[in-house]
C-alpha cells in the first residue's frame, strides 16, 4: 500500500472537502524525494538555470525562480514550483506587468481578460487561474501516479518563456 | 530522430501561433498506439466505474458519459482526445437542464468566470471555455514520459467528484 496519497484521491478529497485529513497521512519524505529530484532538475537542466530556481524561504516545498530574458510584454515572470501532499508537482507562473502581479481588481476589462483566459486554456499548452488574491497565473500540474515526469517537465520549462506573447495579448485588457 | 512532435515544441508553436502548419506533417502511427492504449484502458477500468463509452468520427477521439449518482448535473460528457502533437487531453462538460453550461447564458457570466478560474488554482482539473464558450474541466497529459496509465485511471475516478463543483455554478446559471 502506497504511503502517500495519490493524485487522484487528493482530487476526491479536495472536492469532497476532506484533503486536509487526506493531507495528514501523506509523509514528507515523499515530498522531500520528489523535491530533491526536482532541485536536481532545476539546477542541471540548462533552460531551467537562467530562472535561478532556489528553495522559498517560507514554504519547505516551494521552489522559485524567476525568469526576465527577452521579454517583450511582461517585466517577468516570476515561478513557484510545488510539491503538495498529494504527490502532484504544481508549476504557476505569474507574470508581472508593470513590476506587480496581473490583478483583477486592476485591469481595465476584467470580464472580457476573464474570458480571454478560459479559451486561452482551451488552446494553449498551459491553463490559466486566478489566486485568492485575484492575481492571474498560468499553470500547469502533473501526477506523480506514473513516476517522476522529467521530459515532460523539462518541456514545461522551456514553454515558460513563451507565455509572453500571450501577455502581450492580454495587455489591452490590462490598460 | 522522433517523428512526432514533443509536446513542448508544441507549446512553442501553439503560443507562437503556428501550430496548425506543423501539425500537417504529423504521422498518425504514434497517435494510433497511443488511443488504442487508452481504449484498451477504458475498456478494462472505465466500464468499471460506470462511464459510457463511445467511438466517434475522429479516430482519435473517444466520447464518454457519466450518469451515475449525480446531484447537481444531469450528466458529464467527455471527450479524450489523442493530440496530434502527442498529448491526451480530457474536456469534461457538465451538463445543466440538458445543456451546457455557457457563458452567454449565464444570469452571472462574470461571477462564474472568477469561479471556475479559482477552481483552477484549488482543483485537480483546469476549467476552460471552448470556442462555443461553453465552460469545460480538463486536464492535460503530455507523454514525454511514456503513456501514463495510472494516472489516466485517477483521473476518470476523479470525473464524478466534478458535480459538486458544479453544484457551486448553478446560482450562475439561474
Amino acid at each position: 500500500m502506497r504511503a502517500v496519497v495519490s493524485a487522484g484521491l487528493w482530487a476526491v478529497l479536495s472536492m469532497s472537502g476532506v484533503g486536509a485529513l487526506a493531507a495528514q497521512t501523506d509523509t514528507d519524505a515523499v515530498r522531500d524525494t520528489t523535491r530533491q529530484r526536482l532541485a536536481t532538475l532545476l539546477a542541471s537542466y540548462e533552460p531551467a538555470q537562467e530562472m535561478h530556481f532556489q528553495r522559498s524561504g517560507s514554504e519547505p516545498f516551494d521552489i522559485v525562480g524567476s525568469y526576465d530574458r527577452h521579454l517583450f510584454y511582461a517585466s517577468r515572470l516570476e515561478i513557484i514550483v510545488t510539491v503538495t501532499t498529494k504527490q502532484t508537482i504544481g508549476f504557476r507562473v505569474y507574470p508581472y506587468w508593470h513590476g506587480a502581479h496581473i490583478n483583477l481588481n486592476r485591469v481595465r476589462r476584467p470580464s472580457v481578460l476573464m474570458q480571454k483566459l478560459l479559451r486561452d486554456a482551451d488552446q494553449s499548452f498551459f491553463h490559466w487561474a486566478v489566486n485568492p488574491d485575484r492575481d492571474v497565473f498560468a499553470g500547469f500540474t502533473f501526477t506523480l501516479e506514473s513516476g517522476f515526469p522529467e521530459d515532460a517537465i523539462d518541456i514545461v520549462i522551456r514553454s515558460i518563456p513563451l507565455l509572453d506573447r500571450s501577455v502581450g495579448e492580454l495587455a489591452p485588457l490590462i490598460e | 530522430m522522433r517523428a512526432i512532435l514533443p509536446a513542448g515544441l508544441w507549446a512553442v508553436l501553439t503560443l507562437s501561433g503556428v501550430g496548425p502548419l506543423v501539425a500537417q506533417n504529423d504521422p498518425n502511427a504514434a497517435r494510433q498506439i497511443t488511443i488504442n492504449k487508452l481504449w484498451a484502458v477504458f475498456h478494462a477500468y472505465g466500464k468499471e466505474l460506470h462511464f459510457k463509452f463511445h467511438s466517434v468520427k475522429d479516430p482519435f477521439t473517444i466520447q464518454a458519459f457519466y450518469d451515475k449518482d449525480l446531484r447537481y448535473t444531469q450528466r458529464f460528457e467527455i471527450y479524450v482526445s489523442v493530440t496530434r502533437q502527442q498529448t491526451i487531453q480530457f474536456r469534461i462538460y457538465p451538463q445543466f437542464y440538458g445543456d451546457y453550461y455557457d457563458l452567454d447564458s449565464a444570469s452571472k457570466p462574470d461571477s462564474l468566470m472568477e469561479r471556475v478560474l479559482r477552481f483552477s488554482d484549488k482543483s485537480f482539473f483546469f476549467w476552460a471555455a471552448d470556442e462555443n464558450k461553453d465552460v469545460f474541466a480538463g486536464y492535460t497529459f503530455t507523454l514525454e514520459s511514456g503513456f501514463p496509465e495510472e494516472a489516466i485511471k485517477e483521473v476518470l475516478r476523479s470525473i464524478p467528484l466534478l458535480d459538486s463543483s458544479v453544484g457551486e455554478l448553478n446560482g450562475f446559471m439561474e
